[in-house]
């Protein structure tokens, strides 16, 4: 099962210098690399969309945040590991319940609170939280590398992995995932933008689905991408985006279109200048109120633009049909109205 | 937080065991391992070999849920146990020595293991 491609899948972060930050790295795995080595503690910010936060403890990694992928917490909370209520009262133990000699509100307290009052049990914190870190550390590598920023007096973050992650099995286990993905389907950015829901399936004898996945399809709504059926489910991305591509290779899914296809409403201006709106060309639905005989020899005209458009300013500025000018104040200038204007005169 | 390191140094301490690894059942990630772990492969090929397994004895109408893998080779037993909890499993796999195992008992041991793995 070892591939025999081992070599061919460098560290896909982030990489784009724009900023160079102190130690001159030439990409975001570079960096790191070199904050490990001067055992750098503070954090470094990720400006890509959607970037994110990597929290860093002597050079190790102890949290990555991102709006790309669910954090400990909310991976904790969403999926029921931790009620609502036990996490409000940890936030208070770890904000209040601190000896007096203890150094000041360190961050990342937060799991050994939630431990202390038995919440949940310290191996099971510290699976949740190397998943998240690796999840990630995967959803930054997903878009397009940004620049970046360090800042060591950053607060650390709220759950934190102590000790952290080597970067270096960071950056190993994101290029396994990126390369495991774009062999089984393709570009994992592309993946991950596509929105899924259940297949219809008209034959559903008894479909042997298992759990997990049934759970993916019904969260499916046609609106989701893995990246949200992952914080619905309170799941990692890339365990979602395996789920979705082994589904899918069973025709469970349909996907939608990256972009949906009726787009919603233009709210673009009507009248944008002084031109006149562009739908006077013939073919649109007239107004015929002011009498069944009234359609003018505007109609047969001008079927396409150019040659129609000059004529356009006389009819706005001859609005003297008593009946129409009326109207038109009524309606609010719309298009159906400048067309029955022009029908009149 | 070194919670993981403690419960598998647990694990690679009962009789037989030489070598032990704790694996996300979905994603492949090595959480944590111990001793001679190379004999199980790689995290990810533990994961996919028990998930492959998993979906086919599923479709082939098992009822139930795959719990464990036991692959015996002349020196060594390799068991992988599904260790379920609330989200995606973890994969308990240890290496055990073959003269000094019986079967039987690590199988048992390996389950009673996953119970209290993350307890």
């Amino acid at each position: 099962m070892t591939g025999p491609s081992h070599d061919t899948a460098p560290p896909a972060l982030p990489a784009a210098p724009t900023t160079p930050a102190p130690p001159t790295a030439r990409n975001v795995p570079a960096l790191l690399l070199a904050l490990r080595r001067t055992e750098f503690t503070g954090s470094v910010t990720v400006s890509s969309t959607p970037g994110g936060t990597i929290h860093l403890e002597q050079g190790l990694v102890s949290a990555v945040e991102t709006p790309g992928a669910p954090t400990a917490e909310t991976l904790l909370l969403k999926s029921r590991r931790v009620g609502e209520q036990e996490w409000a009262s940890a936030e208070t133990a770890a904000s209040t319940g601190r000896p007096a000699d203890a150094p000041p509100a360190r961050g990342g307290d937060l799991g050994t609170a939630l431990v202390a009052q038995g919440t949940i049990s310290a191996a099971e914190l510290e699976a949740v939280c190397v998943a998240a870190a690796f999840d990630g550390a995967f959803a930054l590598a997903l878009s397009p590398p940004g620049s970046w920023e360090t800042a060591e007096a950053a607060p650390p973050a709220r759950i934190a992995l102590r000790p952290g992650i080597e970067p270096e099995r960071l950056f190993e286990e994101t290029a396994r995932r990126t390369a495991l993905l774009t062999r089984l389907w393709g570009p994992p950015g592309e993946l991950a933008r596509i929105r899924i829901r259940p297949a219809t399936r008209p034959e559903s004898g008894a479909p042997r689905i298992p759990v997990r996945h049934r759970e993916i399809l019904a969260a499916a709504t046609g609106r989701r991408t893995a990246r949200d059926l992952a914080f619905t489910l309170g799941r990692g991305v890339f365990a979602v985006l395996l789920d979705v591509v082994r589904m899918d290779a069973r025709h469970l899914l349909h996907r939608e279109p990256a972009h949906p296809a009726p787009p919603a409403p233009s709210v673009a201006p009507r009248i944008p200048t002084n031109e006149p709106p562009p739908a006077s060309t013939g073919p649109l639905p007239r107004r015929v109120r002011s009498g069944p005989g009234a359609r003018g020899p505007g109609s047969p005209s001008g079927p396409s633009g150019p040659g129609h458009l000059p004529a356009r300013p006389e009819r706005a500025a001859a609005p003297d049909g008593p009946p129409n000018t009326h109207r038109a104040e009524h309606t609010a200038r719309t298009e159906t109205t400048e067309q029955s204007e022009k029908s009149t005169p | 937080m070194r919670a993981l390191e403690a419960s598998l140094a647990d694990v690679l301490g009962s009789p037989g065991v030489v070598g032990a690894a704790l694996v996300d059942a979905v994603t492949g990630l090595t959480y944590q391992s111990a001793g001679d772990h190379r004999l199980l492969g790689t995290g990810a090929e533990l994961a996919e070999l028990t998930s492959l397994i998993g979906e086919r004895l599923y479709e082939a109408g098992a009822e139930s849920e795959l719990e464990s893998l036991v692959v015996t080779s002349t020196r060594h037993h390799q068991v992988v146990q599904v260790v379920p909890r609330k989200g995606d499993p973890l994969l308990l796999a240890t290496v055990l020595d073959r003269e000094r195992t019986n079967l039987a008992l690590a199988v048992r041991q390996s389950a009673d293991r996953a119970q209290d793995l993350l307890a």
